[in-house]
């Protein structure tokens, strides 16, 4: 895909994309700072937080958030195995927490009008009411990967 | 229906960023830097075309004094369903409705021609913005249905 935009496909905001500065400046940034702000909750664990970004990245196809890869989460022991179970986590043997974060992300990106009341029971099991404050505005803010995909600012490595 | 915080009591949203301020906080400022950056009637066009794909009947009912302000007419809202026909709706609106619906749906089924039709009808900043824009209200909306509270204020680009 190419660049949508008139812009210099190698010149890059700080998390790799292509940036938008020269032509809106501050968007990206205050966009950018939804997720940095969640992730700076710090309730949850590298683990749990990298299976959240690598679903939606895989579920919006992000070249550049498939790139990615979290430092800490590689720490706490998710290789690239473990993320390509999250393909078909429900068979995997992730662990019941992860696959119900995972099933999370699947009701809140297709249809958050009805998320299962037993999906919201598991979810209050196994996370503070905290951490599904995090889960969500991670969500909020990983999914700005959408406005990348639209307008082919998720290009390969620059020049 | 049960939501996300229910067990912890939360009912609005300033329940819910009483967990994380400076997250919930960032939220807001990333809605209210939209609305200053675009266009209020398409903005507001976008926005509750997005309510009606996801479900969002609460912020549906909701209604941008800004955007009134700015042109928006109850006929216009009435016909939104409609908008690929409906005459009050020009080439501009159609445009950027069509990629809506699209970024809602299926942002990889948007093409080179549909972004390039929207950057020729309102420029590459605003169509930068405008993107921005629908990533950051449909987010909100979809943050507010799981949760089961009404959106903040800023969420319509008015004053809280």
């Amino acid at each position: 895909m190419k660049v949508r935009l008139p812009l210099d496909p190698d010149r890059r905001n700080a998390v790799g994309a292509v940036s938008t500065g020269a032509l809106s400046p501050g968007i990206d940034r205050a966009a950018s700072r939804v997720l940095t702000e969640a992730i700076a909750i710090g309730s949850l664990d590298p683990v749990t937080g990298e299976l959240i970004r690598w679903r939606n990245a895989r579920r919006q196809d992000c070249q550049l958030c498939q790139s990615h890869r979290d430092e800490a989460a590689r720490s706490a022991g998710v290789t690239d195995a473990t993320l390509d179970a999250v393909d078909h986590f429900e068979s995997s043997d992730l662990p019941e927490a992860h696959k119900t974060a995972l099933r999370f992300v699947d009701a809140y990106l297709g249809n958050p009008d009805e998320v299962p009341a037993d999906l919201v029971r598991q979810l209050q099991l196994h996370f503070t009411p905290t951490q599904r404050a995090e889960i969500i505005l991670r969500l909020h803010g990983t999914t700005q990967n959408r406005v990348l995909r639209t307008l082919g600012l998720d290009q390969g490595p620059a020049r | 229906m049960m939501h996300l915080l229910d067990d912890a009591g939360v009912t609005t949203w300033a329940e819910a960023a009483l967990l994380a301020p400076a997250a919930f906080a960032a939220a807001e400022d990333a809605q209210r830097l939209m609305w200053d950056r675009g266009d209020a009637m398409l903005l507001e066009l976008a926005r509750l075309r997005i309510a009606q794909l996801i479900g969002a009947t609460t912020a549906h009912a909701l209604h941008s004094t800004r955007a009134r302000g700015a042109g928006l007419t109850d006929e216009m809202v009435a016909d939104l369903r409609q908008w690929p026909t409906s005459p009050l709706y020009g080439e501009r609106e159609r445009l950027c409705l069509g990629l809506t619906e699209q970024f809602v749906i299926d942002v990889n089924g948007i093409t080179d021609e549909q972004v390039a039709a929207v950057v020729e009808a309102i420029g590459a900043a605003e169509c930068h913005a405008f993107v921005s824009a629908l990533w950051a209200f449909e987010q909100l909306q979809r943050v507010c249905l799981v949760l089961g509270v009404e959106p903040p204020a800023v969420h319509l680009g008015d004053p809280s």
